[in-house]
């Protein structure tokens, strides 16, 4: 006879099974009514009726539990999808410093690459475009071209990124106002917001799972890695992998952004102890020699030059 | 110092709401039912930001924003619109009688939390 505390650890054993093997991830720090919740949700997916006590949904999860069609959507169901436009600013005014010095002098034929591999519904790589046509419209290098690589392990988050449509709460969380009146448009009839389609022409969303190799198509020599939130939800041997295998997929001038929440993970990354990464979880890839105009890695941050590198 | 914010609400529920937001996020909030009695209260003693909403009794927010950026106190006052009035072409008339910024109704502490952090007042 199971007890709710056994019931509990047996559901919890089963959600954490699921999301390290298929994602490397952490379980969720949540409570068991959450828990409860999200399992609910993931099991009336594949029930023609309603299940009722935790006993059911565990059996239910047990008989599916190697489902891969189940597990794909207990991870779709328990992976963070909480995100926003333009989230940890400090790192998007360093790219943008970024595109406006080292980017300037790119060759027209060399195109400038980032990757947001954690994409979610794909507030990042949106912010990133609206960043990039801000800058094109005053005009700063009409040659330079950007590409936009952004991925996710979810096909929901990934359907949701494509489609670029997002309620009042999305809309509003991290986007000026005057940023969503020029880059989306409100569809009147639902209340919803949907970005202008001319975003989307510089960014490739696509599903990748961290843990494997990254698609053939995506760039080895990237400019930008934007991976913030992410890495913490891994176990820890885990994110360490993962952050070493995006460092090798950056270029030598390179920077990988993470969150001010997140810089331990670098560190132990080997990337090198900087101010800058302790403010805002930013890392530069190596010691790239800058041209001389340039102020070494100095040019993305304000007043201080900080030396971050990336350990041998 | 705490900052201070005035909400500008006819409805209570918002009012209490935006207060328990607010004060979360350290400020010092007074409230106001309708336009009139915000600019009285603006007038007296200015606060950091309002929080205002545009359909009221007495005086509509659109009216208040007019009048307090006609005064010396109200030049430099940041006021966010916090209103049903969600269609494109308000959200223009709203911020080009002078608002910083625009929230669409319903809200939560995030959105409100965005809106104060992209006028620099968190």
């Amino acid at each position: 006879m199971y007890s709710e505390k056994y019931e509990e650890a047996r559901l919890r054993s089963l959600i954490s099974s699921v999301l390290e093997e298929g994602a490397g991830l952490c379980s969720p720090q949540i409570n068991y009514a959450t828990l409860l919740a999200r399992v609910h949700a993931v099991c009336l997916g594949f029930s023609d009726r309603p299940l009722l006590t935790p006993l059911e949904l565990l059996a239910h999860a047990h008989g599916k539990g190697y489902n891969k069609e189940f597990r794909q959507s207990v991870l779709e169901g328990f992976l963070t999808r909480d995100t926003l436009f333009f989230r940890d600013k400090d790192n998007f005014r360093s790219l943008q410093k970024w595109l406006e010095k080292y980017a300037s002098f790119t060759p027209s034929n060399q195109h400038i690459k980032i990757w947001a591999p954690a994409c979610a519904s794909g507030q990042e790589a949106l912010s990133i475009s609206m960043l990039w046509h801000k800058l094109q419209q005053d005009k700063y290098n009409e040659d330079a071209k950007l590409e936009i690589f952004a991925s996710d392990i979810s096909t929901r988050s990934i359907a949701k990124a494509k489609s670029g449509i997002y309620n009042n709460f999305d809309a509003q969380c991290g986007l000026a106002i005057g940023d969503l009146l020029n880059f989306f448009d409100r569809q009147e009839d639902f209340g919803l917001w949907r970005a202008k389609t001319f975003l989307f022409d510089n960014i490739k969303f696509f599903e990748h799972n961290l843990l494997h190799s990254p698609p053939s198509f995506l760039p080895r020599k990237l400019d930008w890695i934007f991976v913030p939130h992410t890495l913490r939800d891994f176990v820890e041997n885990t994110a360490t992998r993962v952050i070493t295998r995006l460092a090798s997929l950056l270029s030598p001038h390179g920077w990988l952004a993470l969150s001010p929440s997140e810089v331990e993970i670098g560190f132990r990354a080997g990337f090198k102890e900087s101010e800058a990464a302790h403010k805002q979880g930013l890392f530069a890839r190596s010691t790239f020699s800058y041209p001389d105009h340039l102020q070494s890695n100095s040019l993305l941050f304000d007043n201080t030059i900080y030396a971050t590198s990336l350990e041998a | 110092m705490a900052k201070i914010c005035l909400v500008v609400d006819d409805s209570k529920i918002v009012r209490v709401m935006a207060r328990k937001i607010l004060e979360g996020l350290g400020f010092e909030v007074f409230d106001a039912e309708n336009g009139q009695e915000a600019l009285d209260f603006c007038l007296k003693s200015p606060p950091d930001c309002v929080l205002l909403d545009w359909n009221m009794p007495v005086m509509s927010g659109l009216d208040f924003l007019k009048k307090i950026r006609a005064e010396a106190v109200g030049k430099n006052m940041k006021v966010i619109f916090c209103t049903t009035k969600t269609d494109a072409d308000s959200v223009k008339q709203g911020m080009a009688a002078g608002a910083n910024e625009y929230i669409m109704k319903p809200f939560d502490e995030g959105v409100i939390k965005s809106k104060l952090s992209e006028i620099g007042l968190i």
